[in-house]
């Protein structure tokens, strides 16, 4: 019971979903409108739950001193930020937004250009020619990133076309393979799902 | 002077808009140099107010109108639809058991159902998409120029020979092994391509920062000395030990 | 020989800092020496095309689906084509989907551009409207506009007048850096709806098959990308438009220089190293 309930359940779903794929009418209708409220409702439930768990994370961490004082910044910035939001409202211009804006944009953003440093680096250790492979994935890389320069144009008309060249020919030719074996993967995934035979969502 | 007005004046400033997010940007660029307390710090505020942000905004926009409101109308007038609403709440709530460890079975009930919801609507839509992508690949050999045409013959027999070297686990030997080998370069061409556009997705990330930061000279230039003094003070006095290098050495 | 020992050693600072004074440099003002004409490729020109061939009233729907983290590549991209869009005078419907995170952006941005002279008569709620996020996957959101555009939306404004089903769209550009619009490019072949979408350098080449085939009919990647759309407008309508993007290029430029020169550098170092080893 512990099983064979929620996989008929998931069985249910899928027949309806196939159904509404070659029939259309008023029931399908309502039954994506069924579908989409469970979806907003578990999007609600799913943020109960993160508050919980952060909740709980961050007062294990206090109580046994692991990095407390961090965790106690942490913890009144999102009270500061639930704060501002209930004395003072969300919408714009409000100091909840002048937050969102001042502090919580440049963050954020600082946190992944550090990928702009990290990838030059990255380049200059690993990215040598060792084989007739990593030649290629070389020169590839360096006639694509020509492309996208300006100066690449400047100092030669063709060399946005062999870029054009590589993206849409051999690159594209890869990206398929991946589409192909992905989608069929995902495709083999369902089927199972579909049958019962895909256990591993489901705990004893 | 009423309390309103006192915090609108603390978090509505000119020093709160111009200072703010350079010292932001250069406290996280900091790490650049060597983990510091300064970079923690930025993280850990970082992280507090996404979270209290993406959470007070959820309940303005998601949790009050599809789930406060409904509920409390309800109470004035009563639909059968509105029944809905407390079936997928409490089926959503079960997700809750997975905390316990003998009672996690009772998640199975709403797990098992978005699966197969997912799988029912997954496999039509990959199954046009597969078709879609080799029906395309069947055109007239002869495009025009002979631009177009290496780029079509390329990408058939280049799909062909990335499939094959993916899809058979033979072993790769003879006309297989030399087809699977070309495959293989279609794909460092296509891992090439991604590696060029990324470089310039990264670089351009970091080209908007600095961007603020020219904006603001004076404040980035007082900021960064500022913490340039407090990164040698605090590894000169403060901090000893030595840090791992790029190979994981000390 | 020292140096070789050196470069093989080189501490990432020092690459680090490069890097940023490659960036850096060309944007302080008076030294943007790297300034050369770029031209539209024939992806983002696609999605040009395609909004000058709209008529007066048409509906477009810009599905707005990127954090801070993902600014600086598409929020150029977001305020070129928004203003393209206003000044063709079509109704733009732009919805939150994806990112809590984004709305907040998004409606400043649109705030800024409405501020502006020549749109400040334009009004919210009848030439274009904010459309708040829903907690909804992507594909159920398509199937349900199927049915009712309106009713999974605040129902109010003039702007839904004539607008009921999806077919009623005349286009849809998504704007990520993420995979969210999968099911968009999936549902396409089904709806037959025009999908253009403008999406990070890092996902670019990733998409182009779908370009290939019809299910984006058109393409921007990254910065690059938004800067050929900035030109494009400013060019056709004779106002400057030119944004964070146009600006930027000179330091993508010098920077890809900087990568370059470390590459070279690092190979010659393997080579050198590898035929010494060889001996």
């Amino acid at each position: 019971m512990k099983k064979e309930i929620p996989i008929l359940l998931g069985l249910i779903a899928a027949i309806l979903w196939y159904g509404e794929f070659f029939i259309a009418g008023m029931f399908f209708d309502n039954m994506k409108m069924f579908f989409s409220d469970g979806m907003k409702i578990g999007g609600v439930v799913g943020i109960m739950i993160g508050a919980y768990s952060v909740g709980r994370q961050n007062y294990f961490k206090i109580k046994y001193n692991n990095e407390r004082y961090y965790a106690i910044l942490r913890v009144s910035m999102i009270f500061l930020m639930i704060f501002l939001g209930w004395a003072r409202g969300t919408s714009l211009g409000t100091p909840f937004s002048s937050v969102f804006f001042n502090v919580y944009i440049p963050f954020q953003a600082t946190v992944f250009a550090l990928l702009a440093f990290y990838i030059a680096s990255a380049a200059y250790r690993s990215f040598k020619a060792k084989s007739i492979e990593s030649a290629v994935l070389l020169i590839a890389s360096v006639f694509v990133m020509l492309s996208k320069i300006t100066l690449g144009e400047a100092m030669w008309d063709k060399i946005p076309v062999i870029g054009e060249w590589i993206v849409d020919a051999p690159s594209s030719a890869g990206r398929r393979a991946i589409i192909f074996g992905g989608y069929l993967g995902m495709i083999t995934m369902m089927i199972r799902i579909f049958f019962g035979l895909e256990r591993s969502h489901l705990s004893e | 002077m009423d309390f309103n007005s006192i915090i609108d004046a603390i978090f509505i400033n000119d020093f709160f808009t111009n200072w703010v997010p350079v010292i932001a940007t250069l406290m996280i660029m900091s790490f650049l140099y060597r983990d510091n307390p300064l970079f923690k710090i930025g993280e850990n505020i970082f992280i507090g107010i996404a979270l209290g942000y993406m959470w007070t905004l959820l309940w303005d926009i998601s949790v009050k109108p599809f789930f406060i409101m409904p509920l409390t109308d309800m109470f004035v007038e009563f639909h059968l639809s509105d029944l809905t609403i407390i079936f997928w709440f409490l089926l959503a709530s079960t997700m809750l058991f997975r905390f316990n460890r003998k009672k996690a079975w009772v998640a199975n009930y709403y797990f098992g159902f978005i699966f197969g919801y997912m799988a029912g609507m997954q496999i039509p839509i990959q199954v046009q998409n597969i078709l879609m992508q080799s029906t395309s690949l069947m055109e007239n050999v002869n495009k025009g120029s002979f631009y177009e045409t290496s780029k079509w013959i390329v990408l058939v027999f280049g799909t062909f020979s990335a499939l094959m070297y993916f899809f058979f686990s033979k072993p790769h030997k003879g006309i297989l092994g030399k087809t699977a080998r070309v495959g293989i370069v279609i794909m460092m061409i296509f891992f090439g391509a991604a590696f060029g556009s990324t470089v310039m997705g990264r670089v351009s990330l970091f080209i908007d920062r600095s961007i603020l930061l020219v904006a603001h000279p004076f404040e980035s230039m007082v900021s960064a000395g500022v913490i340039i003094v407090f990164l040698i003070v605090y590894f000169k006095f403060f901090h000893k030990e030595r840090e791992f290098n790029d190979e994981g050495v000390l | 020989m020292k140096i070789l020992e050196k470069l093989k050693d080189l501490d990432r600072r020092i690459i680090y800092l490069l890097v940023f004074l490659s960036i850096i440099i060309p944007l302080i003002p008076g030294f943007d020496f790297l300034k050369f004409p770029v031209s539209a490729s024939k992806e983002t020109k696609a999605i040009f095309d395609q909004i000058e061939n709209l008529k007066e009233g048409d509906a477009v729907h810009i599905d707005f689906a990127f954090t801070p983290t993902q600014k600086a590549e598409l929020l150029p991209f977001f305020e070129a084509f928004y203003k393209h869009c206003l000044k063709k005078k079509v109704k733009v419907f732009i919805y939150y989907a994806a990112s809590v995170n984004g709305m907040g952006l998004g409606k400043e941005t649109v705030k800024n551009i409405m501020n502006m002279d020549e749109f400040s008569h334009l009004k919210a709620g009848v030439d274009y409207i904010h459309m708040d996020y829903i907690p909804i996957m992507a594909n159920i959101q398509i199937f349900s506009m199927v049915s009712d555009y309106k009713g999974t939306f605040k129902k109010e404004g003039k702007i839904f007048e004539g607008v009921e089903t999806l077919e009623d769209i005349d286009f849809i550009l998504g704007i990520t850096g993420s995979g969210w619009h999968q099911p968009f490019i999936d549902m396409q072949i089904r709806f037959h709806y025009k999908f253009a979408m403008a999406v990070t350098a890092v996902i670019g080449p990733e998409l182009i098959p779908y370009y290939q085939t019809g299910q984006l009919t058109g393409l921007s990647n990254g910065l690059r990308g938004a800067a050929e759309y900035e030109k494009l407008v400013s060019e056709k309508y004779e106002v400057n438009y030119y944004g964070s993007a146009t600006k930027g290029l000179s330091s993508l430029t010098l920077s890809h220089l900087v990568v370059f020169g470390f590459v070279l550098i690092g190979n010659i170092v393997y080579f050198i190293e590898r035929k010494r080893g060889g001996k």
